[in-house]
């Protein structure tokens, strides 16, 4: 059994000692030194009966632990006694909350060193004329803690969603609390920003709670506070910020201010891996806009809208038609049932940007032109005709786009992503590049993008201060 | 009681720090529409100057409004989170009534822009008219000790010292029963942006 060492194995020890290490060996005053004086050091010895058959000892610095000597008698080698004792030592030196225990070892005593790396111990450098007899020691660390992912508590307030979540570095997901409030802007026909930005209020302290309830993660336990910092209504943004920094500031977390799109973008990560260069196109109620993305601290706008955003396009056409707000969904469902009838202009943009108000304005053309002609006008075959112009646009630039930045993935993201017609026509138009579609549920505003987004921010290190203002608008490049 | 008190729903960043009737720290600076960049900053300084530790507070008193819209969601935000979260009390007071603080025959009045002002008339304790927004032209000032935007009537502009109003109002603070459902005080309705 192995125990601390007692005055009483003194002799037993000296003697292995000087059998052990004959060039420079501790003295019998030395141990007795280290028995009865030093505070930070803890001898344990293996025995059987009362014969003492190898020992080693530890010396407790703070976060380490060093190992400053292992030894087992000479009849005993060869037996496991060393990695018996090394394991026993190991579990002590965690029991005193050492993170990382430390040792120097002679390189050319192979016994000991391969003893160590099989029990993960890793040779930090080289000690060169280490020893009084000119030997070169090993420096060798072994790490103690399991290091645990850190966690991010992440809040989304940019728009009409309230939003929180929790995840970690290895993209666990412990919680996703999402409210909308769609319904309620939907009788206003789009999102009031003054109204947004007080149900965001209302809902802020629910969502956030939720958010911990669910995860079953204390509030101490959370690594990262994170939100986004923008671009979005200035309200509302306002809102989440304020939130967040709340809880930066109460819980002394470190603060992650996240960009919007780089939430949508990094989503993506929920279903595979990222691969680099990647090529990102955001299509939402705000941004139409493709994103050459070096590595995930390099982000290159390569085309944008020139006047309305995708998702706006959608809900203007269904607004001309007297339908619901959002137009996303309603003129997906509508063009479903669609056929070949009437027929748009496309849209003609240099370059890989992207325009929609001419677009949208031949719908308001032909809708009129019908009423004058007191034709009938079929709804569903408009909602189809706009549908396969405008989604068409998306892919032609995209197509462009790849071959002027050639990439190894290509993700689509944002709200307009969770189009079922945007979606089969990516999968039949990019065979030959890996696609990723986000998954329906995260192609609206979540917080879990956001927290998706901020694992990448806080390996990165970059953090913001409380004092960080929200920004209406802001460059994805910056 | 150890009660941190934040006022962001107008002009000034106020923040105090209010044990038992005594202040023990306190911050109040003009700050128009920069309160969210500063709150955190006036908070950090008033628990330092009173060495107390942030999550050993009991209780959260925060102005409901009216005021800034942005400014009243600021302090009302925090209130909530932290009010969830660590948990502890909340507490609100109106705008208009912690400025009054214990004055007598005291017309408060916050410009509400457009020709309008928001208006609420204490004497003391007494709620004399209750907060209202109006037109300036129906506000007679005459009689009374005027605080806020005096500059709206050709007088000094006054808050008085919104710490010690605070101090002074504690009596009528009003305890949230439930934070989830607590909302500022607009003095205008959601359904008003909607033509």
């Amino acid at each position: 059994m192995i125990e601390l060492m007692s005055e009483k194995d003194l002799d037993q020890v000296v003697e292995i000692e000087n059998s052990a290490f004959p060039n420079n060996p501790w003295s019998r005053a030395y141990f007795l030194k280290e028995i009865r004086d030093n505070d930070l050091s803890e001898i344990y010895v293996e025995k059987q009966g009362d014969e003492v058959i190898a020992y080693g000892d530890l010396w407790f610095m703070f976060e380490n632990c060093d190992l400053t000597k292992i030894a087992v008698k000479r009849d005993y080698r060869n037996k496991g006694h060393g990695t018996r004792m090394l394991k026993y030592l190991v579990n002590v030196a965690k029991h005193h909350g050492c993170e990382y225990m430390h040792l120097e070892v002679d390189v050319n005593n192979i016994e000991a060193v391969s003893l160590y790396k099989e029990n993960s111990f890793e040779t930090m450098r080289i000690r060169r004329g280490y020893y009084d007899n000119g030997a070169d020691a090993y420096d060798m660390v072994k790490i103690l803690i399991e290091a645990k992912p850190r966690t991010v508590l992440a809040i989304e307030s940019s728009c009409d969603e309230t939003a929180c979540a929790i995840i970690d570095e290895d993209l666990n997901v412990y919680s996703s609390v999402v409210t909308s409030q769609i319904d309620v802007h939907a009788r206003f026909g789009g999102v009031i920003p003054e109204v947004a930005s007080r149900m965001h209020v209302e809902q802020i302290s629910t969502i956030v709670k939720e958010a911990i309830n669910q995860a079953k993660i204390p509030l101490k336990d959370i690594d990262a506070i994170a939100y986004t910092i923008g671009p979005g209504l200035i309200g509302s943004l306002h809102v989440g910020g304020i939130a967040a920094k709340s809880l930066a500031f109460f819980y002394d977390k470190p603060l992650i201010g996240v960009h919007h799109l780089k939430g949508h973008i990094f989503a993506n990560e929920l279903v595979r891996k990222l691969k680099y260069p990647l090529m990102a196109l955001v299509v939402s109620g705000g941004h139409t806009e493709l994103v050459y993305i070096e590595n995930d601290q390099s982000f290159k706008i390569i085309g944008t809208t020139l006047d309305d955003a995708i998702g706006e396009a959608y809900d203007k056409v269904a607004r001309v038609m007297n339908e619901a707000y959002p137009g996303g969904p309603v003129i997906d469902k509508l063009a479903k049932v669609g056929k070949r009838h009437y027929s748009l202009p496309t849209p003609k943009v240099d370059g890989l940007n992207f325009s929609f108000s001419g677009l949208k304005n031949a719908v308001l053309q032909l809708v009129k032109k019908e009423e004058t002609l007191n034709n009938p006008l079929d709804k569903n075959d408009l909602a189809f005709a706009f549908q396969e112009v405008a989604l068409n646009c998306l892919i032609d630039k995209t197509k462009k786009a790849l071959e002027q930045y050639p990439c190894k993935m290509l993700v689509v993201a944002g709200g307009v992503a969770a189009n079922s017609r945007l979606r089969k026509l990516f999968e039949e138009n990019f065979r030959n590049i890996d696609l990723v579609l986000p998954p329906l549920k995260y192609c609206t505003d979540n917080a879990l993008m956001i927290g998706c987004a901020a694992i990448h921010y806080l390996k990165n290190e970059k953090f913001v201060e409380l004092s960080a203002p929200s920004l209406a608008s802001m460059s994805i490049e910056d | 009681m150890l009660t941190l008190c934040i006022d962001t729903a107008y002009r000034y960043l106020s923040c105090a720090l209010i044990k038992d009737n005594q202040i023990l720290s306190s911050y109040s600076k003009e700050c128009f529409k920069r309160q969210s960049e500063e709150v955190f900053a006036a908070l950090k300084e008033v628990f330092e100057t009173a060495g107390v530790n942030k999550k050993a507070i009991d209780s959260i008193c925060i102005t409901e409004g009216p005021g800034s819209y942005t400014g009243i969601r600021i302090g009302m935000t925090i209130a909530k989170v932290i009010g969830e979260m660590l948990p502890c009390d909340v507490y609100t007071i109106s705008t208009l009534r912690l400025y009054a603080a214990d004055r007598p025959n005291c017309l408060v009045v916050l410009d509400a822009r457009a020709n309008r002002v928001y208006r609420g008339i204490y004497d003391k304790e007494l709620i004399v008219k209750y907060d209202e927004a109006v037109p300036i032209s129906e506000v007679d000032i005459s009689g009374y000790n005027l605080v806020g935007d005096g500059a709206l009537f050709d007088r000094r502009s006054d808050f008085g010292d919104i710490p010690e109003a605070f101090l002074a109002t504690k009596h009528m603070w009003k305890k949230v029963e439930d934070i989830a459902y607590l909302t500022p005080k607009y003095l205008k309705e959601s359904e008003d942006y909607v033509r």
